[in-house]
């Protein structure tokens, strides 16, 4: 898959329509193996939308709902350590919740970007808040860990010196109310592409393979 | 929201209320840096934050009213969803939740006992609420019950990160220079 189609073929309010579509499907998949498929393609989604991911972190998600689970034994032993009680039940229950939650995270990584811009007053004022986000994070290297708080400051003073700003003056543009159409251009291919994830996970629904 | 320095004259009205905007969004900005800070340390466990994008926000009980606070804990939380791209998951409702209630607690704490506690007191009381109402959720909808054995490590390590950000804090508000001419030009009439 082209990384473009989820970075420039889609508008990022089509992107993030197409994850709230893809939600409900995945939420009440069932299938163990299929969530699990599931949820390895969503990770290779956002893969593909630039996004980094870090597998231990998302292992030892999964993993300690799923030791959670296993407290509590249903269904048939399989195994048992020690004091700990491996059941199928608690088993096939904890891992579900595990790639559900390991899912949603995923969609979420995939389907928002950072150029996503909300309707309406708040997005608007979104808007300016990632237009000063990008100042604090550039200036972030002069931060002296020696004199932290003196720096700091420095910095902070040329940002935004408390009232020298007004609204329209010069590099500070007046917020949108927000913009759903986006500022990328809608491809077919793109559409098309995301038209098909959230059919295919849809249709999973009436698939068994477990 | 009223400012102290509105002389009645709608245009400086406005433009004060412009200007408010404006560092509200600063605000928000500095709320979503240090939680990509926080992103960099490594978590033992999912969900566990040490809360240190919560600085700004502690800094701004003093200087917002009410709702810009509300509205300022808002921003960080969306835009935390934004940035780390978890807008759409259980994480941001954890995040949610748990910020909007330690921001309510933070901010009745300075209502209630005002100048006679510390940035520390309210960064504490703020944690152990931000925590008490994560752990509900995690037992209601992740864990189940069994989720109450880990109260204390959730606690006990909140407890502490809240100590060092209200210390930082403390001191940021003491000595920054910046932040004290925020206030003196921003302070709302009704604090």
């Amino acid at each position: 898959m082209s990384p473009w189609i989820l970075k420039e073929g889609t508008p990022p309010v089509i992107l993030f329509l197409a994850g709230l579509l893809i939600i409900p499907p995945f939420f009440l998949q069932q299938d163990l193996l299929i969530k699990g498929g599931q949820v390895l393609l969503f990770a290779f989604l956002a893969i593909g939308a630039g996004k980094r991911l870090k597998p231990l972190y998302f292992i030892i998600l999964a993993g300690s709902i799923t030791f959670f689970e296993l407290l509590l034994p249903v269904g048939k032993v399989l195994l048992s350590v020690g004091p700990l009680i491996i059941t199928a039940g608690s088993l096939e229950r904890g891992l579900l919740k595990g790639f559900t939650i390991v899912g949603l995270v995923f969609i979420s990584l995939f389907t928002i970007r950072r150029d996503l811009t909300l309707p309406g007053a708040l997005g608007g004022l979104l808007g300016r808040v990632f237009f000063y986000f990008e100042l604090i994070f550039t200036a972030r290297s002069r931060v002296n860990p020696k004199a932290f708080i003196a720096s700091l400051d420095t910095i902070l003073f040329e940002l935004h010196p408390p009232g020298s700003h007004e609204r329209g003056a010069a590099g500070f543009d007046a917020p949108g109310t927000g913009d759903l159409v986006g500022q990328n251009r809608t491809r077919p291919a793109g559409i098309v592409f995301l038209g098909g994830l959230v059919a295919l996970n849809w249709g999973l629904l009436f698939i068994s393979i477990s | 929201m009223k400012v102290r320095k509105d002389n009645g004259e709608n245009g400086k009205k406005c433009r004060r209320m412009g200007e408010l905007y404006e560092i509200l969004a600063f605000f928000g900005a500095l709320c979503m840096f240090f939680a990509t800070l926080e992103y960099l340390f490594p978590k033992p466990i999912p969900f566990m934050r040490l809360g240190i994008a919560n600085i700004p926000i502690l800094l701004a009980l003093d200087i917002f009213p009410f709702a810009g606070v509300m509205l300022i804990t808002l921003i960080k939380v969306l835009g935390q969803g934004l940035i780390n791209g978890t807008l759409a998951s259980y994480i941001f409702l954890f995040s949610a939740t748990g910020s909007i209630t330690s921001a309510l607690v933070m901010i009745g704490a300075r209502k209630l006992f005002g100048s006679r506690i510390s940035l520390v007191g309210i960064s504490v009381l703020g944690a152990l609420a931000s925590n008490l109402v994560q752990t509900f959720f995690s037992v209601v909808f992740i864990f189940g019950s069994t989720a109450w054995i880990i109260i204390p490590y959730f606690l006990g390590v909140g407890f502490v990160s809240s100590i060092a950000v209200g210390l930082f804090a403390e001191r940021f508000a003491r000595k920054s220079a910046w932040l004290q001419s925020v206030r003196r030009y921003y302070v709302p009439v009704d604090s």
